[in-house]
């Protein structure tokens, strides 16, 4: 285990991290030279990037959520809301 | 009286929208409906708190989205959460050694496939992985693709720290590949 080597498990982990938030300068030889050697990382890093394009175009908000109409509730709130006002 | 028609008109204009939103949210019709219903008494209730009427969308959503956090705080889901994670968690676990290295150094060759995100095969499993991922990491996942949130507003939402957050979407990558490659067939 040497200053510079990472294990998978933390280097795929890092993999995540950096795309969140700054990572150090330490951390960042770190992980180069711990994909530049291990072919089974650089696939993860492939197939998060990969995954990150899947997640983009399935992208749902509250904007483009698909619209459900649905009267009865629209109905019931309102005759609510006018109970309430008439309370008042 | 005017503040009861001011109300209703944004019950016109919005509460369909609300409740597609709840409903994608909670997954369950009847909780959808109290829910929006409830968003919209306590905008009666505090229709002083809306400063600029053009911000009454944006209002209500914010209104509603803390709702459904409480919904989920209240209905002590967190906990079912927590135990799916677990054994999620011990899942992707067993991808690594004792030493926290690969246990299985071989690449799966579906990954070299050309152009997988034109693959419909491809495609629906990773949906059908998506959704069967423990529900709170499936949240922070779709959340973190939303245009309009940055990671501190996620972490906020969900009250996790910045490194749960990166931790909990590697978790899910390495659970979403295990499952695609063990439901891949093609």
């Amino acid at each position: 285990m040497g200053l510079l080597s990472l294990t998978c498990n933390k280097a795929t982990e890092m993999v995540e991290k950096e795309k969140v938030t700054k990572i150090t300068w330490v951390e960042k030889i770190k992980l180069k030279l711990h994909l530049s050697v291990c072919k089974v990382c650089q696939s993860y890093k492939t197939n998060s990037d990969l995954m990150d394009s899947f997640f983009e175009k399935e992208n749902i908000n509250q904007n483009n959520v698909k619209l459900t109409e649905n009267k009865e509730l629209k109905d019931a709130i309102i005759s609510k809301i006018n109970t309430e006002s008439e309370k008042k | 009286m005017e503040k009861a028609s001011f109300i209703t008109n944004l019950v016109n204009l919005y509460s369909d929208e609300l409740y597609s939103w709840a409903n994608y949210k909670i997954n369950n019709k009847e909780s959808a409906e109290d829910i929006v219903q409830e968003t919209f008494l306590a905008a009666f209730n505090a229709v002083e708190n809306l400063k600029n009427k053009d911000q009454a969308k944006t209002w209500l959503f914010s209104i509603l989205n803390n709702k459904i956090v409480d919904f989920y705080r209240k209905n002590g889901k967190q906990k079912i959460f927590i135990e799916s994670e677990i054994a999620s968690e011990k899942q992707t676990n067993s991808l690594f050694d004792s030493k926290g290295n690969w246990e299985d150094r071989v690449v799966d060759e579906l990954w070299e496939t050309e152009n997988l995100l034109d693959n419909l095969n491809f495609i629906s499993v990773l949906k059908k992985c998506t959704n069967a991922l423990p529900n709170r990491w499936g949240e922070v996942i779709t959340s973190k693709y939303s245009l309009d949130k940055n990671p501190a507003d996620i972490c906020k939402e969900f009250d996790i720290s910045t490194s749960n957050y990166w931790q909990i979407i590697h978790r899910s990558k390495l659970q979403l590949k295990m499952c695609v490659e063990k439901n891949w067939n093609n």
